[in-house]
């Protein structure tokens, strides 16, 4: 493979400070942004370099669990960070958690263990990026279910009010919501498979032909990531909204929006 | 018979009040005394601690979907949610229609096609045809010319005459008999 030297890297940023410079005279403060988020990226995607190469050359399965948790804690907290209204730390970290658990976590230990089965099955070549990959997108539709759900809740308070005040179970009273909240989700969903191989190249598949791989070969990576990484937002949205409704009402099924904090 | 043993609230408290089949109430209270509060309360939609009874079964004794479908609260302000106003009633309302002076054929019309007037009529037979056996109407009258609120108090008083109970906030006096109770500094008693 063709290999990316320093000073190239540099001159890459180069470019970015020079688009960051020309946006300074529209907007300073997005400018400022964009330096910072490129700073952080750098580093954020060095150090994970290093633990993966840590990862890589020392194969022990607690290395790898306890990566795969601090990625999944991480996932968590950027779930509950992206909510306008959010509900008692508790309960938001384990609606994220369980979530991701349920979907991710999961579909990874079943892709490592039945579908691509490497030697070990925990060997970490396949099972952080596969977990990274998975988590990567579920937390987006998880943290969209969640987000459309209560923000719905707060727009339509009196319309579930009346349909409890009709007789209606909370479940059947937040069914619009609910309803909701997947379509936003799924909407990302249908685009990535949609737009796959036509409108972009998927980034996995991408980096597998750029370090030398068979295309066929890559795409039949990119094919079975893509359906995990549907499943996996498909299931992690549906235990999110479920979770999002239950978090709605009280014990008698009155709505309750007052445990929730407005962060918008 | 519905029983209020005690109903306690942050800003209402009731106690020891009594409803009988065939009986309407009349609420009454200066605007924010907590009218409203009192009947959403009742229907099991707000927080409140205390102990009710309807008919000897407490409420805790019930799940809260048992007691609203028996409890109905209509507010004062209606919403609709599906794409006909005749996809909001569990039975056919046509025949009911009338008693309150709307078209039937307005149950084929979007909700957002009717008069606010009309809306409030209907939003009561919906509320009518879960068929209650409390009906805590929240100003159910409110908006509606002269003509119109006598059907709405004639299709209200009906209902009680059929062994309903009715508690009603009114803000003129309603011409149908009902037992008045007041709500003063957060307190409901008997007027």
């Amino acid at each position: 493979m063709h290999d990316i030297t320093l000073p190239v890297l540099m001159l890459a940023g180069l470019l970015i400070a020079a688009v960051s410079a020309l946006l300074y005279r529209q907007h300073r403060r997005s400018a400022r942004q964009l330096l910072w988020a490129t700073l952080r990226m750098a580093v954020q995607l060095t150090l994970v370099g290093l633990v993966l190469q840590a990862l890589f050359a020392h194969t022990a399965l607690w290395s790898v669990c306890l990566v795969g948790l601090l990625m999944m804690l991480l996932a968590g907290h950027e779930i509950r960070a992206r909510q306008r209204y959010r509900g008692g730390w508790r309960g938001e970290w384990l609606t994220g958690l369980l979530s991701l658990s349920l979907g991710s976590m999961l579909l990874t230990l079943l892709t490592l263990t039945v579908l691509v089965q490497p030697e070990p099955w925990y060997q970490p070549r396949y099972a952080i990026p596969f977990l990274g990959m998975l988590l990567g997108n579920s937390m987006t539709g998880i943290a969209m279910t969640l987000n459309r759900i209560r923000e719905g809740a707060f727009q339509q308070a009196a319309i579930v009010e009346t349909r409890l005040a009709l007789g209606e179970d909370a479940r059947s009273a937040s069914a619009g919501l609910r309803a909701d909240g997947l379509r936003q989700s799924l909407i990302g969903v249908i685009n990535m498979l949609a737009a796959a191989g036509v409108v972009s190249l998927p980034g996995m598949m991408t980096g597998q032909l750029l370090a030398g791989a068979d295309p066929l070969t890559a795409v039949r990576y990119q094919i079975l990531i893509l359906l995990l990484i549907a499943t996996a937002t498909v299931i992690g949205s549906l235990v999110a909204a479920e979770l999002a409704c239950r978090q709605l009402f009280d014990n008698r099924q009155r709505l309750a929006l007052g445990t929730f904090t407005d962060h918008g | 018979m519905l029983h209020i043993h005690s109903l306690q609230h942050a800003l209402i408290q009731a106690r020891d009040l009594h409803l009988d089949a065939g009986q309407g109430i009349h609420l009454q209270g200066p605007s924010g005394a907590g009218k409203s509060l009192l009947l959403r309360c009742l229907a099991d939609l707000l927080p409140w601690q205390g102990e009710m009874e309807l008919h000897g079964r407490s409420v805790w004794a019930q799940t809260p979907v048992q007691w609203r479908r028996q409890v109905v609260y209509c507010s004062t302000e209606n919403h609709w949610w599906l794409p006909r106003c005749a996809d909001h009633f569990l039975h056919d309302p046509r025949t009911d229609m009338d008693s309150v002076g709307l078209d039937p054929a307005l149950l084929e019309r979007a909700p957002a096609q009717l008069s606010s007037g009309q809306r409030q009529r209907l939003a009561l037979l919906r509320a009518l045809d879960r068929q209650p056996t409390v009906l805590c109407a929240d100003e159910p009258c409110a908006n509606l010319d002269d003509h119109s609120r006598a059907r709405v108090e004639a299709r209200l008083e009906a209902f009680v005459q059929r062994g309903g109970m009715l508690i009603l906030t009114h803000h003129q006096k309603p011409s149908l008999p009902l037992t008045p109770w007041r709500i003063e500094n957060g307190r409901v008693h008997h007027a």
